[in-house]
Order: C-alpha cells, then sequence, then structure tokens
C-alpha cells in the first residue's frame, strides 16, 4: 500500500536505441562500400569503351552492337558529353585504372595523352597480325595526327572521324553578283563588300544579308576562325625553338584582315559560336563563312533551313599560301592501361575497317580512309564528299603541344577582345604572345 | 509523514545505489546521445571537412605524378595573375550589384504583397516561378532571347523602331556584365522576396498601431517601425544570397562562359577552367582557397552585425 | 467633410490601382521568359532563330519532345535496324540516319564546340 517508488532496473539487453544504431551504421557502411566497388572489365569477353556524346559516338555505339552481334564480345559503353570526356578519360589513364579498353579522343588532346606516355605502341600489334603499319587506304594528314611526334612518331592510335573545315557560301548570291568562288581571303573580302552593299534587303525574312559570318567567341571559337586566316597570311604560332611568335608582322596583319572581314559579319560577332554563325547561315542572313562539316545536312533540311540547296561548299582561301583547314578529326587509341590489349586492338581494327567506316559515314561522320570518300554510293549522298576529301588532305592540325588547352584558351580571350574593339590587332597580339609565353614557360 | 520520509529516503539510497552500483548504466545514458549522431557527423567529416583539408594540401603542391613537391608557387602566382585580379574584381560588382537590385526590388514586392489584397495567392505564387527554374535553363533562354540578332528581346526592340545596332548585350564588352547581372536579377528576386515577405508578416500588428496613434506617415512608419522589426529576416536574405553570388557559375557559363574577352569572367569559372580544361589542380585549389576566405570574412561580418542588432 | 473623406478614398484608390498595376508588371517580366522557352519547344528552328521573332503566329511541332523523351531508350532498341538506312527511305532524315520508325534515334544537337 505504501507508494514506493520502484527503481528503474537496467537489464542486460541491448537498448533498441543500439540496435537501431547498429543497423543503421552498417547500412551506411555498406552502401559506401558498394559504392566504391570498382566496375572493370572482367575478362577477355568484355570491352570497356568511352565514347563522346554526339554523331561520333553514336556512330562507334552502332559498331559495338554490330561487333558483339558478330563475335559474342560484350562492349560496354561509357558515354560523356566533350568536356567530361577528355577530363574522365585523363583521369582514368593517368590513375591507370584499367576501367576503359578503349577511349575516342578529339585530336588536340592526343599531345596530352601522348607525352604522359599514356597509350599503347600499336606498331607491335599491327606486326603480330601480318602488317607492317597503317593501311595506306588510311588519308595521310589524318594518320599523321595519331603518331607521336606529329607524323613521324610512334603509331599510337587510329583515326575514326576525318573532319577538316570547309568554306561555305551562298552560290545563289555569288552567281546573282557575278561572283567566282574565292580562291583568297581578298577574293573572301570583296565578295562581302559586295554583298553588304547590294543585299540590303536579300534576306528571306526581310532585312541585311551580312557578307561573311565568323565566331569570335574566347576560346576553341575565335582560335578555330581565326587559324585558317592566320596560316594563310603566312604566320605560324611558334618558332623552331619552340617560342610564340604570334605577334609577328604576319601575324598581325593576318588579325588585321580579320577584324576588316568582321565589319562585314554581323553585329555582335566576338561572342558567336558555332550556334549563332549556323543560325545566320541557315536563316539565309549571311553568306559566306567556316565551318565544320557536319552541319551541311542541316542546309537541306526544310524544318531546320531558309536556304535550301543554295549553299556550296569549297576549300579554304589562301592567301601568301595556299588555303590550309584546320584538321579535327577523333581517332581511337588503347590506354597503356588497359587489361584487354589484344582484344582491342581486334575491336580498333574492326571499326575502322571499310565497312564500319562506311556505315559512320552514313550516320553523317566523315571518313578517314580514302575508298570510302570516293564510294559511289556516299558520293551520291554527300556531295560535297570530293570537296571535304581535297580539305582533308591538305589541312593543318593544331599545334601539337600538351598544354594546348592553355594556350588557347588565352588566345582566344585576346582575339575576342580585338574583334570586340577593346584592342587593337598590334596590342592583342603582343599581349597574347606575352601570356602564351608564361604559359611555356610554367610548363618547362 | 514517516511513510514519506521512508519513500524519500528510499528513493534517494536506490538513487545512490544505483550510482554506485550500476555505473555503466549512467555513462551509457550520457553515451547515447553522441553515438546517435555519430553517423552524421562521420558523413560531415568524409564529405566536408577531409575534402576541404586535401583541397588546401593540394593549394600547396605543384607539379604532378611523380615529382610533386610542396611550394608556396601557387599562391605567389595569384597575386601577379592579372587575370585572377580581374575575375575578383568582376566577382565583387556583380555581388554588389546584383544584391543590391534583388533586396531593392524583393523588398518592394513583398512590401505590395504584404497587406491583403485580391488574389494574393495568385500573385505570390507567379512571382516565385523565376526562382524555380534551373539556373542552367534560366541561362539557355536567356541567352536565346539576348542574341543580338535573334532574340525576342532585340526583335521586339526593332518592331518598336529602337535601333539595337549598340544593344549586343552579352556579346558587348560594356554591355555583357550588365546583361549577366540583370539575369541573376530577374532569377533571384523572388528569393529575397520570399523570405522578406515572411520577415514582414512575422511582424507584430502592436507597432503599427502604436506608429498609427502616434499619427506617423506611412513612410515614417516604414523606416521606423517596419525596418527595424525587418532586420533579422534582412540580414538572413543578404547573407545567403551574398554567399550564392561570391561563386556565382551556371548562368555565367551558358551566357557568355566569361566572355567576350574575359569581361565577365569571375572566380568560379577561372577556377573551373584551372582545374579542368588545363588540369592544373593546384591553382584551382589555391583559387579556391582564396574564394572560401573572402567568403568567410564576408559571412562573419553580417553574422556578427545580426548578433549585435539582436543584443541592443 | 465629404469632400475630405472623397479626397482620401480618392487617394486609396488610387494607391490600389498603383498596387495592381506595380504587381502585373512584376508578373509580366516574371513570366514572358518561362512563356518564350516554352514556344522555343514546340517551335521547329526555323521559327525559333526568325526574325521578327514570333510570338504568337508559329506552327507548333511536337518533334523536341519526342527527340527528348524517345532517344535514350529507343538507342537500345536492337529491332533488326541493320546500318543506318531505313527500309522505307522517304521517311529518312539525309542529314545522320535517322530513322522515323523509331528504329535507331540519333541524339545529338548540332551545337557542339569543335
Amino acid at each position: 500500500m505504501r507508494p514506493v517508488m520502484k527503481p528503474h532496473l537496467r537489464t542486460n539487453l541491448p537498448k533498441p536505441s543500439s540496435i537501431v544504431l547498429i543497423l543503421v551504421i552498417s547500412a551506411f557502411a555498406g552502401a559506401l562500400l558498394s559504392a566504391c566497388k570498382n566496375s572493370g572489365p572482367a575478362g577477355s569477353s568484355q570491352l570497356s569503351l568511352a565514347v563522346n556524346a554526339g554523331v561520333e559516338g553514336d556512330a562507334l555505339k552502332q559498331a559495338a552492337h554490330d561487333y558483339e552481334a558478330q563475335t559474342g564480345v560484350r562492349v560496354n559503353i561509357s558515354e560523356f558529353p566533350y568536356d567530361d570526356l577528355f577530363s574522365k578519360e585523363l583521369i582514368d589513364l593517368k590513375a591507370a585504372t584499367g576501367a576503359y579498353d578503349l577511349i575516342m579522343l578529339d585530336d588536340p588532346w592526343f599531345p596530352r595523352f601522348a607525352t604522359e606516355d599514356l597509350l599503347t605502341d600499336l606498331a607491335p600489334l599491327l606486326q603480330k597480325r601480318g602488317q607492317n603499319g597503317p593501311n595506306a587506304d588510311f588519308v595521310g594528314s589524318s594518320i599523321a595526327l595519331c603518331r607521336h611526334p606529329y607524323e613521324t612518331g610512334t603509331l599510337l592510335a587510329l583515326p575514326y572521324v576525318g573532319n577538316s573545315q570547309l568554306f561555305f557560301y551562298r552560290v545563289d548570291l555569288f552567281k546573282k553578283h557575278d561572283l567566282t568562288e574565292p580562291a583568297t581571303w581578298d577574293d573572301v573580302l570583296n565578295a562581302a563588300k559586295t554583298i553588304d552593299e547590294r543585299e540590303k534587303d536579300g534576306a528571306p525574312g526581310g532585312g541585311a544579308v551580312h557578307g561573311y559570318v565568323m565566331r569570335a567567341a574566347r576560346g576553341n571559337s575565335a582560335v578555330a576562325d581565326f587559324m585558317p586566316i592566320f596560316w594563310a597570311f603566312g604566320a605560324e604560332m611558334f618558332d623552331a625553338n619552340g617560342r610564340p611568335t604570334v605577334n609577328s608582322a604576319e601575324g598581325i596583319s593576318a588579325l588585321r584582315f580579320m577584324l576588316e572581314l568582321g565589319k562585314h559579319s554581323p553585329p555582335g560577332y566576338a561572342s558567336f559560336n558555332a550556334t549563332e554563325v549556323s543560325a545566320h547561315l541557315l536563316q539565309g542572313t549571311a553568306a559566306m563563312s567556316i565551318n565544320w562539316p557536319a552541319w551541311i545536312g542541316a542546309f537541306s533540311d526544310p524544318a531546320k533551313s531558309r536556304v535550301v540547296g543554295k549553299m556550296a561548299f569549297t576549300t579554304m582561301p589562301g592567301e601568301k599560301r595556299p588555303g590550309q583547314a584546320e584538321i579535327g578529326n577523333w581517332l581511337i587509341a588503347i590506354p597503356r592501361a588497359s587489361k584487354n590489349v589484344d582484344a582491342a586492338m581486334d575491336f580498333l581494327l574492326w571499326a575502322t575497317a571499310v565497312e564500319q567506316m562506311k556505315k559512320s559515314a552514313l550516320a553523317g561522320n566523315p571518313p578517314t580512309r580514302r575508298s570510302v570518300f570516293t564510294d559511289a554510293d556516299l558520293l551520291a549522298r554527300f556531295p560535297a564528299y570530293p570537296a571535304q576529301l581535297r580539305s582533308l588532305e591538305t589541312s593543318r592540325p593544331r599545334p601539337r603541344t600538351p598544354i594546348w588547352n592553355e594556350i588557347e584558351n588565352v588566345f582566344g580571350i585576346f582575339l575576342s577582345r580585338a574583334n570586340g574593339g577593346e584592342l587593337t590587332a598590334e596590342e592583342a597580339m603582343n599581349q597574347a604572345n606575352d601570356e602564351i609565353a608564361k604559359i611555356v614557360a610554367r610548363a618547362k | 509523514m514517516l511513510r514519506r520520509r521512508q519513500v524519500n529516503q528510499k528513493v534517494r539510497s536506490t538513487f545512490a545505489n544505483r550510482k554506485a552500483h550500476r555505473p555503466s548504466a549512467v555513462s551509457r545514458d550520457r553515451a547515447l546521445p553522441y553515438l546517435l549522431i555519430a553517423p552524421t557527423v562521420a558523413v560531415l567529416l568524409a564529405l566536408s571537412i577531409y575534402p576541404l583539408l586535401y583541397s588546401i594540401k593540394v593549394g600547396f603542391q605543384t607539379g604532378s605524378g611523380e615529382a610533386v613537391h610542396w611550394s608556396l608557387s601557387n599562391f605567389s602566382r595569384l597575386a601577379t595573375d592579372g587575370f585572377f585580379l580581374s575575375a575578383l574584381v568582376h566577382t565583387l560588382i556583380y555581388a554588389a550589384v546584383a544584391l543590391t537590385f534583388e533586396f531593392l526590388l524583393g523588398l518592394g514586392l513583398a512590401v505590395l504583397l504584404d497587406r491583403s489584397l485580391r488574389g494574393r495567392a495568385v500573385f505570390r505564387a507567379v512571382l516565385l516561378i523565376p526562382m524555380m527554374i534551373p539556373p542552367v535553363v534560366v541561362g539557355v533562354v536567356w541567352r536565346l532571347m539576348l542574341n543580338a540578332d535573334f532574340g525576342a528581346i532585340n526583335g521586339t526592340l526593332r518592331r518598336l523602331a529602337v535601333n539595337t545596332d549598340a544593344l549586343t548585350w552579352t556579346a558587348s564588352p560594356k554591355l555583357a556584365l550588365a546583361s549577366v547581372i540583370a539575369v541573376d536579377i530577374w532569377q533571384w528576386t523572388p528569393f529575397m522576396f520570399l523570405v522578406l515577405l515572411a520577415g514582414l508578416q512575422a511582424i507584430p500588428q502592436e507597432p503599427y498601431e502604436a506608429a498609427m496613434i502616434d499619427g506617423a506617415s506611412a513612410w515614417q512608419t516604414f523606416r521606423h517601425v517596419t525596418l527595424p522589426l525587418l532586420r533579422p529576416a534582412m540580414l538572413v536574405a543578404l547573407l545567403l544570397r551574398t554567399m550564392d553570388l561570391l561563386r556565382v557559375f551556371d548562368q555565367i557559363f551558358i551566357l557568355t562562359e566569361g566572355g567576350p574577352g574575359f569581361a565577365t569572367e569571375t572566380v568560379s569559372l577561372y577556377i573551373y577552367r584551372a582545374a579542368f580544361r588545363f588540369f592544373d589542380f593546384g591553382y584551382a585549389a589555391a583559387m579556391s582557397f582564396v574564394l572560401l576566405l573572402l567568403t568567410n570574412v564576408i559571412s562573419i561580418g553580417y553574422i556578427k552585425l545580426l548578433q549585435s542588432q539582436e543584443a541592443a | 467633410m465629404n469632400n475630405r473623406e472623397r479626397r482620401a478614398t480618392q487617394r486609396r484608390t488610387l494607391a490600389r490601382s498603383a498596387r495592381y498595376a506595380l504587381l502585373i508588371a512584376a508578373v509580366i517580366a516574371a513570366v514572358v521568359p518561362v512563356y518564350w522557352m516554352l514556344t522555343i519547344s514546340l517551335k521547329s528552328e526555323v521559327d525559333q532563330f526568325a526574325s521578327p521573332p514570333k510570338w504568337f503566329t508559329f506552327t507548333p511541332t511536337l518533334a523536341h519532345y519526342r527527340d527528348a523523351f524517345s532517344t535514350r531508350w529507343a538507342r537500345w532498341r536492337r529491332t533488326g535496324c541493320r546500318d543506318f538506312a531505313c527500309a522505307d527511305s522517304s521517311t529518312e532524315d539525309s542529314r545522320c540516319g535517322y530513322c522515323r520508325r523509331g528504329c535507331f534515334l540519333r541524339s545529338s544537337p548540332p551545337f557542339r564546340c569543335f
């Protein structure tokens, strides 16, 4: 009857909260461990491939499917957007995880991979298969890109997509104003002036037609559109000792010419990239430009283009030197750390053989084999192929240096500023040269 | 009473017994809270503190692969890098201008919607829409709209017979930073509006009634009653927004990528470029550290301001 | 008394209309870009870049939505579509072997940095 306070007895059983705690921690640890598990290819019946998210990657993916159907070797594909692809591949190859057996790379990235010794030498693998070197059917300039040092060194990749710039121009306007296909950049400037004067109302939606359109957004855009002019005027980025020479007399006159040509471009071109340039060409508000072959198809699509059938494509104009387009090939290489080098080589040779390259071409990727460029079926579908082959054969790569990204970034900034009117051609080139020299010095 | 004393004695002795004879029980009691938060702390250490310390370590190293060594060169390079100093200036201008406009516009909208009016809920919901769109999408849409030739803005201006030759927005070295700031204001004013509206609605009625009795005008009421009582909310909104503005990346990357030239490059963009285009992680880490210090200093300033206001 | 009351009421109505006007202006500023985004998703490329801009007078198309929802899944379907040439060549987009039958859909937009 007495109100006794019963003491709260503790037993030896663990408290419910401790059980929950243990469960939570173990579940957590389990989750962490499973996330860290490396998913590399198991055996030689599996290959792992890193591709670009785009037209080129799509074609290689289709090739992988066909290969699997034919040989039973499973090809796992990892797809990344352009910038991510570079960082993923570089980081993975440097860590030598062997996660990828084959990688797609854009040719400006190649020097970086090659100088850091991350790729397998393909020559012994070819010898094993009874070949002395890459097939002679490959276009010379494309194979040259796959060698380190450029053109003469070890073969470290095979070319898959043979892009090189083309010169686009409105053949109907040229005929209308009695202009001939431009052979030099002076021709281009004259044609631009003529069209500017006489086509003040000639655009399909009303409004003026600009003689020329270019992209001068900082970075890759400006540099890609400037290099053909730069080279045509006889300028070089580096001298024989690797010192930058962009502010040579030729370099400055090349930039001056670009600024002159820019006066006939739509306002704001100093920030244009591929989107705006193609929009202008497709809407018919600009008459000439440098562009990549991937755009050719869009011009004949009425859902995208207002100038169906009016565009022509030719090789790059020259000036003091014959015209040279900038080359931009996609290559496929085998990382040194791959665990399935032989199987990867088999796939690589298969994917770059004539039959598969033809399929890739049908998907919109320019080939890298001469026989595919001259194939009758493809010529019927892609009338610009002869021009593309000529352009590819005479094209030039961007300087083969592992620090190209930084150099292109800085060069692009000053080109963009000059085109935006902030700096004169001399100032821009001098400052660019100083900055590039700094980058080169730092990299030593 | 005897019983109660007996009961009390019993209770006290039981407690004493508990302490003396079952120490593990009590210490388990004390240890339990720490055990419960241990997973969270572990996650925090793993995902926040460790990467921070690692990145600081990377900032003090140069070279790559085998040739890594400790050096201060990344930090000394910061002092002489004209690009970094420009980027810093751009970031500070961006933050200051955007903050001011967002604050004033947000405050204005909050005041407009504070008192009841017809359709208030609809207005509030619609005004929050810009904030709900991902910054990348906002960047894409505004880039299309601000396009000098094909954009909706210039197209409409041309219809109104305005000459748009000089108005190349994101393409013009003079207008690019202003255009990018304008897009930021468009997207984030609703955030300020939301926080300030909540702050306004939390103010009780009595001060207003007192002011009305004292015969204060609308402006005087606003200045001497509303603003002081709104200060905590204001400081919170400003603090959050400042921290976000100092590290702005998405919209600028899509709208101009830092161009034209270098006109809209901010520190975040430069860090991204250094890390993922040039693969110079040491330099990127050094810049990140500087940005972190800057943000910390400013945030501490705000918090001190808030504390002084609360003490007052 | 009456006059003053009337003036006070007038001022209040003016204030209220001003509030509504400002709020409506803010709503328009907030919503117009979202509307533009919606129209871009419904316009063909030719219309997207048209100058002067087409706010209301365009023919809508659902092609972009179809692309967004179907591309990822269809690409991995190997429903016997060999090569990139469709059996029915009339539905083929000459650009990159885009088979409208859903056999093998290409995904990449043309906008890319080279």
